[in-house]
């Protein structure tokens, strides 16, 4: 008997299919997804620092002002850009808009996502004095 | 030349399922389903595949070239601008032998749904009149051959065994937007489910491998916009 189901069975056929650019969104939109997520437990862990102890909360946060976290916030909001607008992608096909015009929708928003992330790269970078 | 690289697998002898490559000269104008017949005529008279009427209609020769779903019969080998063609048969189903899959599970979910026209009222003298502008709503959904290729497609019903899947969705879309079908709220209460509309994830495999180019996941769009619709008011 040959698989025909199951999550590994999902995972191979959706790879094969991620340059299709409906399955990519779908791919792109779960990723993202479980990134927001896992950032949101850590975001409340970090948070509740200021709790238990003020001292640390604030060494903590002289850490997160560090080039390389300022570039992790960068992934962060490129991850929820893409999540946010994808999502209000998906919106307007439940009003039943846009179907025939998936692709397009998804790198005209694409698109407005990457210029998102030049604009807030480039407000960190003069912040800092990078530039 | 073109090589055809076909997934064989005879569930009685084989272990697993294995490709093997046949190497053709296509003629002007071949399909995939010419080079099928000839490749069973002339080469392997053991390569099994389903065909029936050879012109887009009866949705027999379904099946995955290059990783996508099309009907064998009207893709012309020349389309798929590739010297080395991987033929499949359609995922998420069983194997019975080479390219012919298991459908039962797909009609199970065709047959669950009512597809066919349900009314209550008393029949007119004559017949149910319909407007050309209601009958042109669902003309998109009526022109499915029931190939399975959306259905196939559909990476949910890769994870999924309960799912309806869009084929099906898009009959019950076909009758609700028919005026004449009588049976709206009951059709809305069956998908407005986790089996049914909600399941879907809008990935669109459905409506790029559909061979009579329906709009399946706009069909399950407007599905759902009614099934809120109808929710809204305490209908569904």
């Amino acid at each position: 008997m040959e698989k025909h189901r199951g999550f590994p069975y999902y995972t191979k056929r959706v790879l094969r299919a991620s340059l299709e650019t409906g399955t990519f969104a779908h791919l792109l939109h779960r990723i993202t997804g479980l990134l927001i997520v896992v950032y949101l437990f850590l975001h409340m862990g970090v948070i509740s620092l200021a709790f238990i102890n003020g001292q640390t909360f604030d060494d903590v946060m002289v850490t997160f002002s560090s080039p390389f976290f300022l570039v992790m916030d960068l992934v962060l909001f490129a991850g929820v850009m893409i999540h946010g607008l994808n999502g209000i992608r998906i919106m307007l096909f439940d009003m039943g808009l846009f179907t025939r015009k998936q692709k397009e929708l998804f790198w005209g928003l694409m698109v407005v996502a990457i210029v998102s992330v030049l604009i807030a790269t480039w407000l960190v970078a003069t912040a800092k004095g990078w530039w | 030349m073109v090589v055809l690289r076909i997934l064989r697998y005879n569930p009685a002898k084989d272990e697993r399922p294995t490709f093997r490559n046949y190497e053709i000269g296509p003629t002007a104008g071949m399909t995939i389903l010419d080079a099928l017949i000839h490749i069973k005529e002339n080469m392997d008279p053991s390569l099994t595949f389903r065909r029936s009427c050879r012109s887009a209609i009866c949705g027999s020769c379904a099946l995955t070239a290059n990783g996508k779903n099309l009907l064998a019969c009207n893709t012309q080998l020349s389309a798929l601008k590739k010297k080395r063609i991987v033929l499949e048969p359609l995922p998420g189903f069983q194997i019975l032998r080479d390219l012919a899959v298991d459908w039962e599970p797909f009609f199970d979910k065709y047959r669950a749904i009512k597809p066919y026209l349900i009314t209550k009222s008393a029949p007119p003298a004559k017949e149910r009149i319909q407007s050309p502008d209601i009958r042109k709503r669902y003309d998109d959904a009526a022109k499915c051959i029931m190939c399975s290729a959306c259905t196939s497609s559909c990476p949910v019903m890769w994870t999924d065994d309960s799912y309806l899947g869009p084929a099906a969705l898009t009959k019950v879309w076909r009758f609700v937007a028919d005026d004449r079908d009588e049976a709206t709220e009951e059709r809305l209460s069956m998908v407005s489910n986790e089996k049914g509309v909600w399941r879907c994830h809008t990935i669109f495999r459905c409506s790029e491998s559909c061979p009579k180019d329906i709009d399946t996941a706009g069909c399950l769009e407007f599905l759902r916009k009614k099934v809120v619709w109808y929710s809204l008011r305490g209908r569904v």
